[in-house]
């Protein structure tokens, strides 16, 4: 990977995070009213609205109000919530705790179930493995997320009693706070592995009809070897474009999936702050996911480099 | 000794018959050559004797390998015979290979799989494989889109003859390269198959390439070979008419009167430069490429003038540029004694009037939801006069007849036409505003050769009947000697030699040129050659 290459893709990704602070900012700026009028309601009396302005600093101007908070997140400082009384960076960092592991399974269960069923269905075009896999696919790609949660919650937590159906002990329970992620992270992986599996399989179908998979094979290659040598990196490179989507969706399926299992995580708490109208929380919180999907996106470029020589430019 | 005999291969996918009945017979260290135009059942052939027909394909009848019949031996059999006694070369360099892995890392595979080699042993023997075909200087480290086309067909050659097979397939191994890089690559396989003691199977729809490296040729024609002999003797004796045909048309020369008498040119480029610069963030690039060095060039009324050079070498940027397609650096272009500047849309519109073009490949260059009426009229109004509805349609009519279609052709979609149809249409779709000069990209290189002779009489045709001047780019001598009256030669961005193209294909002056002509294939001399010697 050259420098100056890496060096481009650097200066994209801060460029994304400040652009995308700006938009958060001006878009929480822009609500009717103002944020305190918001909080407190139409009902305020003048005198609280004004002194939750003055503690707000909203009766400073637009652009150093920006510079505030920006570089108070730069510094981890990501303001006091309103409705706790406690920073808000400390809220991210315990939410945190269940979302990070929650989504990190997600992912896992995603590819560990995508990547091999779609090679499997592609190595097996037409026959009724694929047709089978198809179908359940499509269903997968069909059902909403939250009610197939809750048919987890039905079977896996009411009828068998294997798991439990809400709530998070805590990492200090040990054991069962893993339990607790079982169910959820399943609802959250499962209909994302049906839309990988298919993107998948039609990617190493196409990867499978190229001349060098044919090279490979007037080389003496099985079909599987030159399947496992040759196609499947190639077929890999869509695979990861889509991946890369997908971290977004995952994200926001967090917020539904979170609150159908009870889970204090982050994507409960935006939602829980929404509610209450904190918009120190909601704006810290979204810039915060947001964050993290342009991060997760300069990853899978990079990815993208590590398994394509082409875009790594000459060293 | 007889290496490979096919007996009565037939071969059928869903209801259609790929191949009808090939008997073909190749001896221990022969070149056989298999010729016939696209679809007659050549790369079916070579599909079929490595076993590697596509799904659902039907087969039946013999292909003995040494006494064993492999429409009898099991896959994993197969597998060990693919690549170590049979080496298939492909046609497409470019796509030939796994661009993620390097070329060093595909050609220690075969060395890996057939002789049980550790990764270490079997890249000592990739160096060599490497050195063999003349990449002593490429790192084996290097992946495929670092390489040239010619480079990455040496590769698959390395890949290819790897473990020494008995027997190679080169299926069309030249067809997307350049000139000099054919006949350098047609020399290694030479050179490698003699050396080595192979027999070599080499399919091509280019009956020069073939007579020029065979000592048989055999003709394929709707899945059977309808002609063979030994190359010797090959064009004296054909008695199928097919065989006889194909002859012909590729050696077809249009019947065209040359141009007498000259006169003033309407179209002239001087000075022309195009740079192209890489792009940066700081600084003007300080070395850009001369894409058109400080090109001159005039056209007079009704001549026809080739451009000739390889892939690189700047024709197709220069076109861009002649057609206002793209700005120029430097010079100026002088239309009917008026100086147009491509910057200004009107000057462009003008030149776009005056200046049309036809490419090489007819199928992407329409669009696929249009039909070729409506795409024919598109320039009417843009760049003419307001047209009415009804001169537009008796225009497209009238053109389309020209060009030897039916009226009806006009509400047909591109999908609807076979490639020779296609190329007529786009040439009278080039003739609707009644240009001075047709700018032809390689217009029959895409097209078989028997369709291609239509082509060229078409184009001499309309060239006396409207009295337009050509401007034909290619890499083709052959062709060019057939066609144009003038050549000019460019090489790196710079016009090296222009002449009349008779005197200047017969006594090249500029060193490029010399090995041009060296490097083409020419099927009349050898064939004279030949036969002299019997």
């Amino acid at each position: 990977m050259s420098p100056l290459w890496l060096l481009r893709r650097i200066a994209g990704l801060l460029f994304a995070l400040v652009a995308a602070s700006a938009i958060v900012f001006v878009l929480m700026d822009l609500l009717p009213g103002d944020p305190a009028e918001i909080m407190l309601g139409t009902n305020a009396r003048p005198d609280t609205l004004a002194a939750l302005r003055a503690e707000m600093g909203l009766d400073r101007p637009a652009l150093i109000r920006y510079a505030d908070w920006a570089l108070g997140l730069l510094r981890g400082d990501f303001g006091r919530s309103l409705t706790y009384s406690v920073p808000v960076a400390e809220l991210v960092q315990e939410r945190l705790a269940v979302t990070l592991p929650l989504a990190m399974m997600a992912i896992a269960l995603t590819l560990f179930i995508a990547l091999p069923l779609g090679a499997f269905a592609a190595s097996r075009r037409k026959s009724l493995t694929d047709s089978t896999i198809i179908a359940v696919t499509q269903l997968g790609v069909a059902i909403p997320n939250f009610w197939f949660a809750m048919m987890l919650v039905l079977v896996f937590a009411i009828s068998w009693r294997l798991l439990p159906s809400g709530g998070f002990p805590g990492w200090s329970a040990g054991p069962s706070a893993i339990l607790a992620l079982i169910l959820p992270a399943i609802a959250l992986a499962l209909p994302q592995a049906a839309i990988l599996t298919r993107v998948m399989r039609s990617s190493l179908l196409e990867t499978l009809g190229e001349d060098y998979v044919r090279t490979a094979r007037a080389k003496g290659l099985t079909r599987a070897e030159a399947l496992r040598r040759h196609a499947f990196r190639n077929a890999l490179i869509p695979v990861l474009t889509i991946l890369g989507l997908q971290f977004s969706f995952l994200i926001a399926g967090t917020v539904v999936i979170e609150n159908v299992f009870s889970l204090p995580g982050l994507g409960r708490l935006i939602f829980q702050a929404i509610n209450q109208r904190d918009l120190v929380v909601v704006r810290s919180v979204v810039m915060l996911l947001i964050a993290s999907i342009i991060v997760i996106n300069f990853c899978v470029d990079l990815a993208y480099a590590l398994v394509d020589p082409r875009l790594r430019g000459r060293s | 000794m007889t290496l490979l005999v096919l007996d009565d291969l037939v071969a059928t996918l869903d209801g259609a018959a790929l191949l009808r009945g090939v008997n073909l017979r190749v001896a221990q260290g022969e070149i056989v050559g298999l010729v016939g135009e696209s679809g007659s059942g050549k790369s079916m052939t070579a599909l079929a004797i490595m076993q590697l027909l596509p799904e659902r394909t039907a087969s039946t009848g013999q292909i003995l390998f040494g006494g064993r019949d492999l429409t009898q031996t099991a896959e994993a059999a197969m597998c060990a015979i693919r690549g170590r006694d049979i080496g298939l070369i492909f046609q497409e360099p470019m796509t030939a290979l796994n661009p993620l892995k390097t070329v060093g890392d595909q050609i220690a595979e075969s060395f890996m799989l057939h002789e049980g080699l550790a990764y270490a042993e079997a890249l000592d023997k990739t160096r060599a494989a490497m050195d063999r075909v003349g990449l002593a200087d490429i790192p084996a480290t290097r992946y495929p889109h670092e390489l040239s086309g010619g480079q990455r067909q040496r590769i698959v050659i390395a890949m290819a003859i790897a473990c020494r097979p008995k027997l190679i397939i080169a299926d069309e191994p030249t067809s997307a390269l350049d000139v000099t890089t054919q006949a350098q690559i047609l020399d290694l396989l030479r050179s490698i198959t003699r050396e080595s003691g192979a027999a070599l199977l080499l399919i091509s729809h280019d009956l020069a390439v073939v007579a020029s490296m065979a000592d048989r040729i055999a003709v394929m024609k709707d899945g059977r070979i309808v002609e063979e002999g030994a190359t010797r003797s090959f064009f004296g004796a054909m008695r199928d008419p097919y065989a006889h045909a194909l002859y012909e048309a590729s050696v077809h020369r249009p019947a065209r009167q040359p141009m007498m008498n000259k006169t003033a040119p309407f179209f002239v480029a001087e000075n022309c430069t195009r740079l192209y610069r890489k792009p940066s963030l700081f600084r003007a690039d300080p070395q850009p490429l001369r894409a058109v060095d400080h090109v001159s060039l005039a056209l007079s009324p009704g001549e026809s003038v080739g451009l000739v050079g390889e892939s690189g070498s700047g024709k197709s940027t220069l076109a861009r540029a002649l057609l206002g397609l793209d700005p120029l650096d430097q010079g100026t272009l002088t239309l009917d004694g008026v100086v147009l500047d491509p910057a200004r849309k009107q000057d462009r519109l003008r030149l776009r009037r005056k200046v049309q073009l036809v490419f090489q490949d007819p199928y992407s260059s329409f669009d696929p939801r249009r039909t070729i009426g409506w795409s024919m009229t598109e320039a009417l109004g843009h760049l003419t006069e307001p047209v009415s509805e009804s001169d537009k349609a008796r225009r497209v009519a009238a053109l389309l007849e020209q060009v030897g279609l039916a009226p009806d052709f006009a509400g047909r979609f591109p999908h609807e036409m076979s490639g020779g149809q296609r190329q007529r249409a786009a040439i009278a779709r080039a003739l609707m505003t009644d240009p001075e000069l047709i700018v032809l990209d390689e217009p029959v290189s895409a097209l078989d050769v028997s369709i291609r002779a239509r082509i060229l009489d078409l184009l001499a045709d309309l060239q006396a009947q409207h009295s337009v001047t050509y401007l034909f780019i290619t890499h083709d001598l052959t062709l060019l000697r057939a066609v144009t009256d003038r050549t000019l030669v460019m090489q790196k961005g710079k016009i090296v030699e222009e002449g009349p193209t008779a005197r200047l294909l017969d006594e090249p002056q500029h060193p490029y040129t010399q090995a041009l002509v060296a490097a083409s294939p020419d099927l009349p001399a050898h064939v004279a050659g030949l036969q002299s010697d019997v």
